[in-house]
């Protein structure tokens, strides 16, 4: 007969500890009901409604937060996570651990002032319990860590003994992260500033601080006027990007442990993410143009974190951000610790031969109604556009090239991508369902296309001939669990 | 290999689907085009084009569920569920048996006029299913619910999924 274990609560300093970040979403969710305080002329109106809605505003969240402290207990008995909370909706909890599939120790700076840390954890098919066990002290949050990690698996050895770390990322890895994070992000702030600029000089009417300094810049400046606007833009994107990247992954870290993987980062919310090898799905490795010339790439490791949270599907996902080439093959062995191979060095598959037909059979078809249009708007120059025809050939050939696969007896590689390469394994144990696809055109070239599903993680493999393909289906599907 | 078809009445349901939708949506935004484009025209010409129109897309009302039954196909094979369908686009499915979560049965107000049933097979792979069969009979719709829940479990005990 079990023996009942007692129920424990949060520390009694989680009240202001949560009550900013409460008050703050409160704020965000009624802010509405502030404007007519704002919009009141005479400041001496003011009555009794008014201090009422400025009370139910700024006092929801001190109110929610002590009535979480109030009625939130937890314990780990007989081998489940019982969290149960809630005044009015009163709400209960049991987590499995098996299906734990991160536990992560947060501490945001108001953590860090009173020297406690809130624990997240994630499991597979619910949502995250973030927010839960928003405020223990640190002794309590490595206690309820190594019980619910002892009720996951008995077996496992105390894991600061054979923790090792596998790489740290630098504060110079983190400015190149930021400079190479996002080209998309460049381009949209520089698109933005040119476009408020010429609203500005072409629109006398403007007359903003904003307008007046465009005007005067273009009359000093002249014909650098636009360079100089297209800088400021890299400019500012490339302090944005680094502030990011700095903040977010600060002295981050990557240390493997006998269980699973884990990574700290965090400037002011210290992360400390913890996935089982077992929860490991995907590990993709992705290396933009820039970061690739820089020898680096980002390692992201996924698990299966679904739940019922906006779009439907929430991923869950702990990234390490710079990774030297040399440096990926640990990396990936970190999450994955049997792969054996280095997807940069062995040899890959290459797509079947007609795939490279039906890239140049799409990809005419697509700029085909772009030559015509050209053709007959801009006469006779305009039939010039027929060399896009020859861009398409070269693009696909290169498409097509960087495009490769591989299937080991326990993982499956992928690779493609000319300006992202994208590169990602999954463990074929992890297979969940596999489909085979064929469109008209695919059918005329005797190709198809695999689409590998697993929890909240999916590839696909370059296009196949047909019987490669489903030959590839059969073997993966009968297989799973091959050893 | 060889694949179960769906039951006779699948083709009925599919083809009274395609007849409803071509009378709710084709058959109004045919004659609306007509009329608004057809301002200025002889009266014979217009109702010649909504007449064409609405005949060819009734034919394919009719035709395309034919092609859709026929190339539809399910196994349950000694490791897994194999779906195969798709009149333009083909699509073969197969979930390896040990990783089914679910399986449900489900019927929509037609289907429940025409006696059939849909099985929906759940991995863990995402929210929506990952197989699915629809125009079945509620007897093999339950039979195969059951018989696939049984694998299902079978398999992911051998497996110790």
């Amino acid at each position: 007969m079990s023996t009942e274990t007692p129920w424990r609560r949060l520390h009694s300093a989680s009240v202001w500890v949560n009550a900013l970040p409460r008050t703050l979403k409160s704020i965000a969710a009624m802010w509405w009901l502030l404007i007519p305080i704002f919009a009141q002329q005479n400041t001496a109106r003011i009555g009794a409604i008014e201090v009422v809605l400025v009370l139910v505003v700024f006092g929801t969240g001190l109110v929610s937060s002590f009535v979480h402290y109030s009625t939130l207990r937890y314990r780990v008995h007989e081998g489940m996570l019982e969290i149960r909370y809630g005044l009015l909706n009163r709400r209960s909890r049991r987590l499995d651990p098996a299906r734990i599939q991160n536990i992560e120790l947060v501490r945001n700076p108001l953590h860090k002032m009173s020297g406690l840390v809130e624990l997240c954890v994630e499991t597979a098919g619910e949502a995250r319990e973030e927010g839960l066990l928003s405020a223990l002290s640190e002794a309590e949050a490595v206690r309820l860590k190594g019980a619910i990690e002892s009720a996951r698996s008995t077996e496992t050895e105390p894991e600061e003994e054979s923790a090792q770390e596998i790489l740290n990322v630098s504060v110079m890895e983190l400015f190149a992260y930021g400079i190479s994070s996002s080209i998309r992000s460049y381009l949209v702030t520089i698109g933005t500033l040119l476009l408020m600029a010429f609203a500005f000089l072409y629109d006398d009417s403007e007359s903003s601080v904003l307008a007046e300094t465009a005007r005067r810049f273009e009359g000093e400046l002249g014909g650098l006027f636009l360079p100089a606007v297209i800088l400021l833009g890299v400019t500012l994107t490339f302090m944005a990007s680094v502030l990011r990247a700095v903040v977010r992954h600060w002295n981050h870290r990557l240390v493997q442990s006998p269980e699973g993987v884990r990574t700290e980062e965090g400037l002011f919310t210290r992360r400390n993410v913890e996935i089982p090898h077992k929860k490991v799905q995907v590990v993709k490795v992705r290396e933009p143009l820039l970061r690739r010339w820089m020898g680096y790439g980002t390692v992201q490791i996924e698990t299966a974190g679904l739940g019922s949270v906006k779009e439907g599907v929430f991923s869950s996902e702990t990234a390490i951000p710079m990774v030297a080439r040399d440096e990926m093959k640990p990396a990936m062995q970190a999450a994955l610790p049997g792969l054996d191979i280095d997807p940069w060095s062995v040899r890959l598959s290459p797509p079947a031969r007609m795939a490279l037909r039906r890239l140049r059979v799409v990809g005419t078809m697509r700029v085909l109604p772009a030559i015509v249009a050209a053709s007959v708007v801009f006469p006779p120059w305009g039939v010039l556009s027929v060399l896009l025809l020859g861009l398409v050939w070269v693009v696909s050939g290169v498409e097509w090239r960087c495009q490769g696969w591989l299937i080991t007896e326990q993982y499956v590689v992928v690779q493609r991508g000319v300006l992202l390469r994208d590169t990602r394994v999954l463990d074929r144990e992890k297979v969940q369902a596999l489909h085979l696809i064929q469109g008209p055109i695919m059918r005329v070239h005797g190709i198809a296309k695999l689409h590998i599903l697993a929890a909240d993680a999916s590839l696909s493999l370059p296009d196949l001939e047909v019987g490669e393909a489903q030959r590839i289906l059969e073997e993966l599907s009968s297989g799973t669990r091959e050893e | 290999m060889e694949l179960q078809r769906l039951h006779p009445r699948a083709l009925k349901f599919w083809r009274v689907q395609s007849f409803i939708a071509v009378v709710a949506g084709v058959l109004p935004a045919t004659i609306s085009v007509g009329l608004l484009l057809g301002q200025g025209l002889p009266v014979p010409l217009v109702v010649a084009f909504v007449g064409v129109v609405s005949a060819l897309a009734l034919w394919l009302a009719m035709w395309l569920p034919k092609l859709a039954y026929d190339r539809f196909g399910y196994s349950i094979r000694e490791h897994d569920f194999y779906v195969e369908r798709g009149v333009l686009l083909k699509r073969r499915t197969s979930i390896p048996l040990s990783r089914i979560q679910h399986v449900d049965t489900h019927q929509g107000p037609l289907e429940q006029l025409m006696k059939l049933s849909q099985l929906h097979v759940f991995t863990a792979s995402g929210m929506s299913s990952d197989g699915c069969l629809p125009g079945l009979s509620r007897q093999m719709a339950d039979d195969l619910r059951d018989q696939l829940a049984k694998l299902g479990n079978d398999a992911a005990q051998e497996d110790g999924v």
